[in-house]
C-alpha cells in the first residue's frame, strides 16, 4: 500500500514536471541602433506592464526589454518613458518608481522611489520633474543622487508636462474627480508661478514650432463613466500664448467627444490626437495649427489606446490594447495616414520613446 | 456595540435553552425524525459527491474554507495570499458559477456573485460537500459549475453535552481559540459556538520583483476574526421539527502590496449576520420543508494611499417550500418553490438596486428496475431581471455489476444573470450586459465502494456557455464588465479512495487529478484572434492531489499533497505562473481519560518550503508551523 502510494506520487510528480514550459527568448537590440520604445502598460495590479523596442536598422520588434536586461519584472503599471542623453526614464505608476535605465541595452542604472502615484516626468538643466497624481504636486528629483529632494503643488492629478521659456506648464486632469487647470511652474524658482483655467480636464499638451503650446482636454464622462451619455462633458482644445498665459484660441468639441493624447510633429507641422467618446481610446486624427477652425481629420479608421510621432522621420506610432490580459499591437503610419505595418507588442502600449 | 448585545443575546439564548433542556425527563421515548438531504443531491442522486469528512474538518479547524479546500479536496482555488481573499473555481469555470450553499440557502454575494472562502472559517462547520456539474435545476442560476454545501448536522434529539474547547498557535503569530458547547435532550438541541482567530502574516519572502532579490517581510496582511454560531432545533412532534439558527462575524484585514509595489496602506473590514429557520414535517411517504433565511452583509474598504474609500450593504432574503413525495418505492416526487428578494447600497451603484426572483422547481426520480435509475427535473424563475426560458436536467444512473462498476450521464442547460456589480458598479459596471446562457454534460464511471474495494469516479464533462462575462482590467485603473463570445470548457477529472482497518490501523487514502481545457471559443471582440482557443487565465489545465491519514492508538497521522499546473496570467497564454507542489502533514494525539479528551495536533504546512504563487507576484509563505490542543467532554 505504502510502496503503491510512493510510487503514484512518484509518478505523478515526474509526468507533471516531465511538461516543463520553456520561456520566450527575445532577441537583443544591435548596439547604438535608432529605434522606438513602446511603453505597454500592462493591466493594473497584474505587474505586467513592460516595453518594447523597435529596431529600425533590422526592423524587428522586441519585447520585455527590461525583464530581459534585468531579469526582474518592470512593475505595475508603465505609464510613460522619456530619453534623456543615454539614459531613459520609464515612469512606472503603480510601482509608485522610476526606473532609470541605460537606453541601449536597458540595464537598470537606477530606481527613483518617494512618489505616490508618479505619470510622466521632464528633464530641465538637471532636474527632473514627476507629475504625482495622488499628492497632487510635481516631485523634483535630483539626477545625481537619483532621489526626489521636494516638490511643488498643482492641481488635482498632475499629468503630462511641457516644457516653454523655462516654465513648466502642468496639465491637471483631476485625477479620480475633476479639474480644469494648468499649472505653471517657475523651474528658476520651482514654484508655482501661474495657474490657468482652461476646458474639464486637460490630459495632454503640445507645443508647435511657433512656441505656442496646445492643451487637449478630455472633457467628462459623467457620474457613471461611461461615455456617449447624457450627463457627458465635451472635450476642448486651447491654445496659449506662453509669454502672457493669454489663451488665444479654444474649440469646445462635440458632447460625446472625449480626446486624449494630443502630440505635435515638427515634419508635417500637425497636431495628432486620439479622438474617441469613451474617455480612453480614440482613432487617429491631425490637425493643422495653423487653421484649427478648420477641424480634425481622421487618418485612419482603427481605434487606438497609444500614440506618439517620430520626431525623427515623422511616422505615427499607434497603439492598439484588444483587452488588458493579452498582448497589443503598434500600427506605424505614414504621416498621410497610409498603414505601414503592424508588431505585436505587450499589454496595452500607450505611449512611445524615440531613440535617435 | 451591535456585536455585544448580540453576542449577549446568544448567550442568553443559550442559557435559557440549557435550561430547559436538563429539566428531567418524564415522557416518554418518541422516534427521531427523518432528515433530508440537500437539494442538489435529491435532484442529482445519481452524481456523485465529494464528501469533506469529519476528520478532515477536524484537522483544518484553524483554516478557513478556502484553505481547507485547496488541500483537502479536487476543487481549484484561487487565492490573494496567506490573509488574502479566496475564490472556487470550478470544471474550468468562474468563481461566479460555483454556489456556496449554508444550509441550503445561497451565499454568493449578491453584488459580487461570488462567495471568498477565506471569511468562511472551518471551526464551526459540521459537514461540506462538493458536487461538481452544473446544478441548476436544484440550486438555481448560479450553479453552472456546481455547489458546495455547508451544513449545520441534522437535529438527534438524544440527551447529550458535549464542550470542546480548542485553542491553537503557530508561525506568523498566528493564534485562536474557539469553543462549542451542544447540549440536547428529546426535544431540544442547542449548539453555541465561538472563534477567534488573529494573525500577523508576516512571513518572509525573497521578492524576485526586486534587484538582489531580497529577503523582505511580508507587511499589511494582518487579519482578525471574530465570530460566534448559533442553532437551536426543535422537535414539535414525533414527525416534526424546528431549526433556526444565526452566524454573525466580524474580520478585518489589511490587503498586503504586490512584490512590485513597496507598501499598501489598504484594508478591508467585513461584517455578516446570517440566520435560517427551517420547519420539516414528514409522513410514511412525504417530507415537507419550510423555511427562509436573512442576510446582512457589509463591507468597507479603503486606502489611504491613494484616498479610495468604498463602503457597502447587502441584505439577501429567502422563503422557501420543498415537498418531497414517494408516490411508490421506485418513485419520488420533489417540488418546491423559493422567493428570493436582495439589495444592495453601494456608493458606486448611485444608490440602492434591488433584484427580486420566484422560482419554481420540480423534479422525479424513478428506478424502474434495480439497475437502473433515471431523473429529470425542471426549473422556471420569474424576477425583476432577465431569467431563463426554463431550465432543464436529465440524468440516469446504470449498474453494470452491483457495488462494482457504475455508468452515469447527466446534462442541462444553463443560464446566469449578471450580478449587481456587473451592471451597475461605478466605474466598470456594464449595464448593457447580457446574462450567460450555454449548457452543461458528462459522462461517468463509478468503481467500487471505497469500502471493500477502492472507490474510483471518472467523469468526462463539457460546459459550453455564451455571452460569458468577464470583468478586465480596463486602461483607466479600474475593472469593466464584458461578454465574451463563448467560452467551451471540457476536460476529465478522476477520484479514488479507499478506506480499510488493517489490525489497529484505520487507513483513508483519497487521490484525484483533474485535467482541465477552458478556452474563449469566440469572440467579437477585434485583434483578440490571439486569444482564441486559449486556456482561461488562473485556470490550471493539470491538478491534482492525495490525501493518506493512518489512526493508531489515539494517534493520527495525515499527510496531503497538491498539485497545480501552470496557470496563464495573460489571456493570449504567452505567460504563465509555473506549477507547484505543496505538501503538508498533520499529527494529532488525543488521550482519553474517562469522559474526557484532550488532543494536542501539530501542522506543518508547506513542507517542502516550495517557493509558490497562486496570483502573480503575491508571494505565499515558505514553511510554517502550527500547534494547538483541544479539550472536550
Amino acid at each position: 500500500m505504502r510502496l503503491q502510494t510512493i510510487l503514484v506520487t512518484i509518478l505523478t510528480v515526474l509526468t507533471f514536471n516531465a511538461c516543463k514550459k520553456d520561456k520566450q527568448t527575445d532577441p537583443t537590440p544591435q548596439a547604438g541602433s535608432k529605434g522606438v520604445y513602446v511603453v505597454n502598460e500592462g493591466a493594473f495590479g497584474n505587474s505586467d506592464a513592460t516595453v518594447s523596442y523597435y529596431d529600425k536598422s533590422s526592423q524587428t520588434m522586441i519585447s520585455n526589454m527590461f525583464s530581459n536586461a534585468n531579469s526582474l519584472p518592470l512593475g505595475d503599471v508603465a505609464q510613460s518613458m522619456i530619453i534623456s542623453g543615454s539614459s531613459g526614464f520609464v515612469v512606472v505608476n503603480n510601482s509608485k518608481k522610476v526606473e532609470v535605465v541605460n537606453i541601449n541595452d536597458f540595464t537598470s542604472q537606477s530606481t527613483i522611489t518617494g512618489f505616490s502615484g508618479p505619470r510622466y516626468m521632464l528633464i530641465h538643466n538637471g532636474a527632473g520633474y514627476v507629475t504625482d497624481w495622488f499628492s497632487d504636486d510635481v516631485k523634483i528629483v535630483d539626477l545625481n543622487t537619483m532621489s526626489v529632494t521636494g516638490s511643488i503643488p498643482t492641481g488635482t492629478g498632475p499629468e503630462q508636462m511641457a516644457l516653454v521659456n523655462d516654465r513648466i506648464f502642468v496639465c491637471n486632469i483631476g485625477g479620480w474627480g475633476s479639474d480644469s487647470t494648468i499649472t505653471v511652474i517657475n523651474t528658476a524658482l520651482q514654484a508655482v508661478e501661474a495657474t490657468i483655467n482652461v476646458g474639464i480636464n486637460p490630459n495632454s499638451i503640445s507645443t508647435d514650432l511657433n512656441n505656442n503650446i496646445w492643451i487637449l482636454c478630455g472633457g467628462s464622462t459623467g457620474p457613471d463613466f461611461i461615455g456617449g451619455t447624457a450627463d457627458d462633458i465635451a472635450g476642448s482644445l486651447y491654445k496659449i500664448d506662453p509669454s502672457n498665459y493669454n489663451i488665444t484660441y479654444q474649440q469646445t468639441l462635440q458632447q460625446f467627444d472625449h480626446p486624449l493624447k494630443l502630440t505635435y510633429s515638427s515634419i508635417s507641422n500637425q497636431l495628432y490626437f486620439l479622438m474617441g467618446s469613451d474617455g480612453y481610446t480614440g482613432k487617429v486624427v491631425s490637425l493643422d495649427p495653423s487653421i484649427p477652425g478648420n477641424g480634425s481629420t481622421q487618418i485612419n479608421a482603427r481605434t487606438f489606446y497609444g500614440l506618439g510621432v517620430d520626431p525623427y522621420d515623422g511616422l505615427i506610432y499607434a497603439g492598439m490594447a484588444p483587452g488588458f490580459s493579452q498582448n497589443g499591437y503598434v500600427f506605424r503610419f505614414q504621416n498621410t495616414g497610409t498603414l505601414i505595418d503592424s508588431m505585436e507588442v505587450g499589454i496595452a502600449p500607450n505611449g512611445f520613446a524615440f531613440k535617435n | 456595540m451591535k456585536k455585544a448585545i448580540i453576542v449577549c443575546l446568544l448567550i442568553l439564548s443559550n442559557q435559557l435553552c440549557l435550561a430547559f433542556i436538563f429539566l428531567p425527563d418524564d415522557t416518554m421515548a418518541i422516534r427521531s425524525v427523518t432528515i433530508t438531504s440537500n437539494r442538489p443531491e435529491i435532484f442529482s442522486p445519481a452524481r456523485p459527491t465529494f464528501e469533506i469528512d469529519s476528520a478532515a474538518i477536524s484537522r483544518n479547524q484553524y483554516s478557513s474554507l478556502g484553505s481547507l479546500l485547496r488541500k483537502e479536496s479536487p476543487v481549484h482555488i484561487k487565492s490573494y495570499g496567506m490573509a488574502g481573499s479566496s475564490t472556487v473555481s470550478i470544471r474550468g469555470l468562474e468563481p461566479r458559477h460555483t454556489q456556496i450553499s449554508w444550509n441550503g440557502y445561497n451565499i454568493n454575494s449578491t453584488s459580487l456573485g461570488v462567495s471568498d472562502l477565506s471569511l468562511i472559517p472551518t471551526y464551526f462547520l459540521e459537514s461540506i460537500s462538493i458536487m461538481r456539474g452544473e446544478l441548476s435545476t436544484a440550486c438555481g442560476t448560479s450553479s453552472p459549475g456546481g455547489v458546495i454545501s455547508m451544513n449545520v448536522g441534522t437535529p438527534g434529539f438524544k440527551k447529550d453535552l458535549k464542550i470542546d474547547l480548542y485553542a491553537f498557535a503557530g508561525s506568523y503569530k498566528n493564534s485562536g481559540t474557539g469553543f462549542t458547547l451542544i447540549a440536547a435532550n428529546k426535544f431540544i438541541e442547542s449548539k453555541s459556538r465561538f472563534y477567534f482567530q488573529s494573525s500577523k502574516n508576516d512571513f518572509s519572502f525573497y521578492n524576485t520583483a526586486v534587484a538582489g532579490a531580497p529577503e523582505q517581510e511580508m507587511t499589511n496582511a494582518e487579519l482578525t476574526n471574530i465570530g460566534l454560531t448559533q442553532d437551536f432545533s426543535f422537535k414539535l412532534s414525533n414527525t416534526s421539527y424546528l431549526s433556526a439558527g444565526v452566524w454573525y462575524q466580524n474580520t478585518e484585514r489589511g490587503i498586503p502590496p504586490l512584490m512590485t509595489i513597496p507598501s499598501s496602506e489598504a484594508g478591508q473590514k467585513d461584517s455578516l449576520i446570517r440566520t435560517y429557520v427551517r420547519y420539516q414535517k414528514h409522513t410514511g411517504k412525504s417530507i415537507l420543508t419550510l423555511g427562509g433565511a436573512w442576510f446582512s452583509e457589509d463591507q468597507k474598504y479603503w486606502d489611504d494611499a491613494t484616498g479610495l474609500n468604498t463602503q457597502y450593504n447587502v441584505r439577501n432574503g429567502y422563503l422557501n417550500a420543498d415537498l418531497r413525495y414517494h408516490i411508490s418505492p421506485a418513485i419520488v416526487l420533489n417540488t418546491g418553490i423559493m422567493y428570493n428578494n436582495c439589495g444592495a447600497s453601494f456608493d458606486e451603484y448611485n444608490g440602492h438596486q434591488s433584484r427580486s426572483i420566484t422560482s419554481l422547481f420540480a423534479g422525479s426520480t424513478f428506478s424502474p428496475n434495480k439497475r437502473t435509475e433515471f431523473s429529470i427535473s425542471i426549473r422556471k424563475e420569474f424576477g425583476t431581471i432577465e431569467t431563463p426560458t426554463i431550465l432543464a436536467h436529465i440524468e440516469s444512473k446504470y449498474t453494470v455489476i452491483a457495488d462494482k462498476l457504475s455508468v452515469m450521464v447527466s446534462g442541462g442547460n444553463v443560464f446566469n444573470a449578471p450580478t449587481l456589480n456587473d451592471l451597475f458598479w461605478t466605474p466598470g459596471g456594464n449595464p448593457e450586459l447580457e446574462s450567460e446562457k450555454g449548457y452543461g454534460a458528462e459522462l461517468g464511471l463509478i468503481l467500487g465502494n471505497g469500502i471493500k474495494l477502492p472507490n474510483l469516479q471518472i467523469s468526462y464533462y463539457i460546459n459550453k456557455i455564451d455571452n460569458w462575462i468577464k470583468w478586465y482590467p480596463g486602461p483607466n485603473g479600474y475593472y469593466e464588465a464584458a461578454n465574451i463570445k463563448q467560452v467551451n470548457a471540457h476536460g476529465l477529472e478522476v477520484t479514488g479512495s479507499y478506506s480499510r482497518v488493517i489490525s489497529h490501523y484505520q487507513l483513508n487514502g483519497r487521490i484525484w487529478y483533474n485535467w482541465c481545457r477552458s478556452v474563449t471559443s469566440k469572440t467579437d471582440e477585434p485583434y483578440s484572434s490571439s486569444s482564441i482557443d486559449k486556456q482561461l487565465i488562473y485556470i490550471p489545465e493539470h491538478s491534482g492531489g492525495m490525501q493518506l491519514s493512518i489512526s493508531v492508538s489515539g494517534f493520527t497521522f495525515a499527510y496531503n499533497q497538491s498539485y497545480t499546473g501552470y496557470q496563464y496570467v495573460k489571456s493570449d497564454n504567452t505567460q504563465w505562473l509555473d506549477p507547484y507542489l505543496i505538501g503538508s502533514f498533520n499529527i494529532q494525539k488525543t488521550f482519553t481519560i474517562n469522559n474526557f479528551h484532550i488532543s494536542v495536533f501539530g501542522d506543518v504546512n508547506n513542507l517542502f518550503d516550495e517557493t509558490y504563487q497562486i496570483i502573480a507576484w503575491r508571494p505565499m509563505p515558505g514553511r510554517w508551523y502550527l500547534a494547538g490542543i483541544r479539550l472536550s467532554i
